[in-house]
């Protein structure tokens, strides 16, 4: 069932000559345990877009079903809605308020009406996702490395244990290893916990290694959705747009122009090698 | 809420307005407030209204986007209208149970209200058309003779400024912070007041940590680019009175003392 | 001509608790030699807390070496009097954009600088003027720094610098909070006052994309430099480091991809050179590999 978003448009500023849409009829479902990527530049409307997801924004048309019910509807408990669908905000770390690690992890779950006991264990696991150990339970969050601080801002939202997860950049200002890091844990996430992840980047590399679904955002509509192959076969339109292939894609096509005959739906390192070699002749095996 | 003040929000316009000496603007203004305590008449009010509607006019701010401060004065506005209107001795005009409304008072209310709305409207005028580093510029001119007593004009002035700079990002950081806290079930709205005040901990605590990290980056960044103090700084854009500003004070002291007359007229 | 000389430095940072007792020490930077020639552009890289943030506020004299001398220009960091001229030479453009704009409208930002070293008015004036045309802010002049883009907003902070008159910038992470469009928009800058103006460049990051274009690349590493394009006995320039991977990512760096494919291809026995930086090269190297072939 998962999320299933309709004809949403949120106006900014209604009524006033500054109105301005900030998403437009924008229609998505997201599947149970899929991975779905939502890309588009700053101010594409993305983030509004996802602040509705969990009933944090009110759209101005349209609504967003949760296992079939309306979300905006009376008497819905959006509280409720918020332990399901987790959302983890850009910066998260700067969210972290309370004396230990661990306490401030079994925040989400105490305020959906847990026990003492339910809530420790929920927040152990969760840190334990994440990679924080039991020698972090006890330490103030503020001590924590950059790194360290994020992976106990995602546990604070895994810890409720949600169904469907919203991660917006979460790799945003990490150096390359710390990026790696991060969307590893968000991919293993994905497969342990079997969550639908919808995961806001733009980067081009980072959604096709890991996304099955990329929603493509621009000036508030959603232009694309659809597999990284398809989408990526829209190499103008997405410069148009301020976004870009992944570079091997671009080799692809730059390789075809020249007169090789090559798949230019290639994403990704290793298919890109294979690709190459089978032109030279070789197996690429050894 | 927080949108709705316009005071400190400044509109970029090339007039005549923005052109004066913040300083001109800044007496301007303590003019045009202390008229509004001087003036009891109709006539004076009318004379406040056409001075005040000129002053929008040359401003080429629009009208809209000056009333938007009122929002936020409007339950004050409200309490103290009808305060004047229920409490006033008088000749009775209407009963409403114990309420009685007078003529005395519908007339003290009415002049409340455009005192009141006046107010909030001669600021706003000011602060739109004065970027906030002119005004604490101006301010620290103003004010330069208390440096002398110890008082470091210099700093407060710059501090002002950066806070004024900070509002907006504060306040969008505060609302993300909200939302983060949102988004993990927490709950602002219901419980009793100790709950409810509870409930800020989460939102105060990174909202402080948020603002001290901005300060000890804004502090680095300010020493990098040479930032020492008051002493050897020069300025852009040092105050220096126009013509337009010796014009503004002749006009300013002919309306201040039309209004000191209107007190005696009728 | 070397710009800045950094000889034997050692700079060390401390935590402290609440009771203001010593908790650890860590050594930040540790003998540290370098020199910088004036007028290159130097791309500085190395993972979080590799030391080369702690290096570039050396350069500022933001911070004092513990041991050693850092020369800006001619003049001791050490010598408290010299601060304010060396930070008027070596400007320094911080990470985030939002926490380095002072004042309330673009120019009288960019003015700060300028204010702060005594600059008289008319020049100053001259001086925001120029470099908000060259560094095509012209349109924002009048406008609060709050709705410009992040890029924008770290053009303000170049320009800023810029109106100090310089002869060295530092950037720190300048591109790290910024979307692809951004990061663009503000290398295209830095490299523009590099190549028309020749100033001194030293572009802190971790994304290896930006060290491409890069004179000289060095990586820091655990408080010491790791790799030195000025080293190698070849060109001495990044095609030398990059032609490494292995080497890079042993540092916790990653290279672009292209640079990664092609070290691939070479390993499955493609004969192609180290150091394929961008992807025309690997195209044009591929068709004359294909073309030898047939």
């Amino acid at each position: 069932m998962g999320i299933e978003v309709r004809n949403l448009s949120h106006i900014y500023n209604k009524g006033t000559p500054m109105e301005a849409y900030a998403v437009k009829n924008v229609s998505f479902t997201l599947e149970d345990g899929s991975f779905t990527a939502l890309i588009g530049h700053t101010g594409s409307g993305k983030s509004t877009l996802i602040q509705h997801l969990n009933g944090l924004e009110q759209p101005t048309a349209g609504t967003v079903l949760y296992n079939g019910e309306d979300i905006f509807g009376k008497d819905y408990d959006l509280r409720g809605l918020r332990g399901r669908v987790g959302l983890v905000f850009q910066y998260p770390e700067y969210q972290l308020f309370e004396e230990t690690v661990l306490k401030d992890v079994m925040f989400g779950p105490s305020n959906l009406g847990l026990g003492e006991e339910e809530c420790r264990s929920r927040a152990e696991a969760a840190l334990q996702s994440t990679g924080l150990g039991p020698d972090y339970y006890d330490r103030s969050p503020f001590e924590l490395s950059g790194g360290e601080k994020r992976r106990a801002a995602i546990a604070g939202i895994l810890a409720m244990e949600p169904e469907v997860l919203v991660l917006d950049e979460p790799a945003a200002g990490l150096d390359p290893k710390g990026r790696d890091e991060m969307l590893g844990l968000v991919s293993s996430i994905h497969r342990e916990r079997n969550m639908a992840v919808l995961l806001v980047s733009h980067n081009m590399e980072e959604a096709a290694e890991y996304a099955d679904r990329i929603l493509v955002m621009n000036n508030g509509e959603l232009i694309y959705n659809d597999t990284p192959k398809e989408v990526f076969r829209h190499v103008k339109e997405l410069e148009a747009m301020g976004l870009s292939v992944p570079e091997l894609t671009y080799l692809m096509h730059d390789l075809k122009a020249a007169g090789f005959d090559v798949d230019t739906d290639i994403t990704g390192l290793e298919d890109a090698r294979t690709e190459i070699l089978r032109l030279f002749g070789m197996t690429g095996k050894g | 809420m927080l949108k709705d003040i316009t005071l400190g929000q400044y509109y970029p316009a090339d007039s005549i307005l923005h052109r004066l000496d913040p300083r001109t603007k800044l007496a301007g203004t303590m003019i045009f407030l202390i008229s509004l305590f001087i003036t009891s008449s109709a006539a004076g009010y009318v004379l406040a209204t056409a001075a005040l509607a000129g002053c929008i006019k040359m401003s080429r701010v629009p009208f809209g986007f000056i009333t938007r401060g009122l929002k936020a004065v409007f339950i004050l506005l409200m309490i103290s209208v009808s305060f004047n209107m229920f409490f006033t001795d008088g000749t009775v005009l209407l009963r409403i149970g114990l309420l009685k409304i007078t003529a005395e008072g519908l007339k003290l209310s009415g002049f409340m209200a455009l005192r009141l709305i006046y107010l909030v409207i001669g600021s706003s005028l000011m602060t739109l058309t004065t970027t906030p580093t002119q005004l604490t510029d101006g301010l620290e001119r103003s004010l330069g003779f208390l440096g002398r007593v110890g008082i470091p004009v210099h700093d407060i002035a710059m501090m002002m400024s950066i806070a004024l700079r900070f509002i907006p990002i504060l306040t969008e950081e505060t609302d993300k912070i909200i939302k983060a806290q949102k988004a993990r079930g927490a709950d602002f709205e219901t419980g009793g007041l100790i709950r409810k005040a509870k409930a800020m901990i989460p939102i105060l605590v990174p909202l402080f940590i948020a603002a001290f990290r901005r300060a000890a980056d804004l502090a680095l960044a300010m020493e990098a680019r040479c930032y020492n103090g008051g002493e050897g700084r020069t300025k852009m854009k040092p105050l220096v009175y126009a013509h337009r500003d010796r014009a503004a004070y002749i006009a300013m002291v002919l309306y201040l003392l039309l209004m000191t007359a209107s007190r005696f007229w009728a | 001509m070397n710009i800045i000389k950094a000889a034997g430095v050692v700079y060390k940072y401390t935590l402290r608790d609440e009771e203001n007792k010593l908790l650890e020490t860590h050594t930040a930077l540790e003998e540290l030699d370098l020199e910088i020639e004036k007028g290159s552009f130097v791309c500085i890289l190395g993972h979080n807390g590799s030391g080369k943030s702690s290096f570039a506020r050396l350069i500022n004299a933001l911070n004092v070496p513990d041991e050693g001398t850092v020369i800006v220009s001619g003049m001791n960091t050490s010598d408290p009097g010299e601060h304010l001229k060396i930070r008027g030479k070596a400007g320094m453009v911080f990470q985030n954009p939002d926490n380095q704009i002072v004042a309330n409208v673009v120019e009288e930002d960019i003015a700060f600088g300028p204010e702060n070293l005594g600059v008289p008015s008319d020049e100053i004036l001259r001086r925001v003027r120029e470099v908000t045309e060259r560094l095509g802010l012209g349109m924002f002049r009048l406008k609060s720094p709050g709705r410009l883009s992040g890029g924008q907003k770290q053009r303000v902070a170049i320009a800023g610098i810029l109106a100090m008159k310089p002869e060295c910038i530092v950037l720190d992470e300048p591109t790290a909070m910024l979307d692809p469009s951004g990061r663009k928009y503000v290398l295209e800058a830095v490299h523009e006052l590099n190549r028309r103006e020749g100033i001194t460049i030293i572009l802190i990051t971790h994304n290896m994309e930006e060290a491409v274009d890069a004179d000289r690349i060095i990586v820091f590493d655990r408080g010491k430099i790791a790799v030195d394009s000025c080293d190698r006995p070849l060109d001495g320039t990044p095609r030398e480091i990059f032609s490494r991977p292995g080497e890079l990512k042993a540092h916790s760096l990653r290279v672009p991809v292209i640079t990664e494919l092609a070290d691939e291809l070479r390993k499955a026995g493609l004969d192609i050179p180290g150091g394929i930086l961008t992807r025309q090269e690997l195209e044009e190297c591929l068709t004359a590999l294909y073309s030898a072939k047939a």
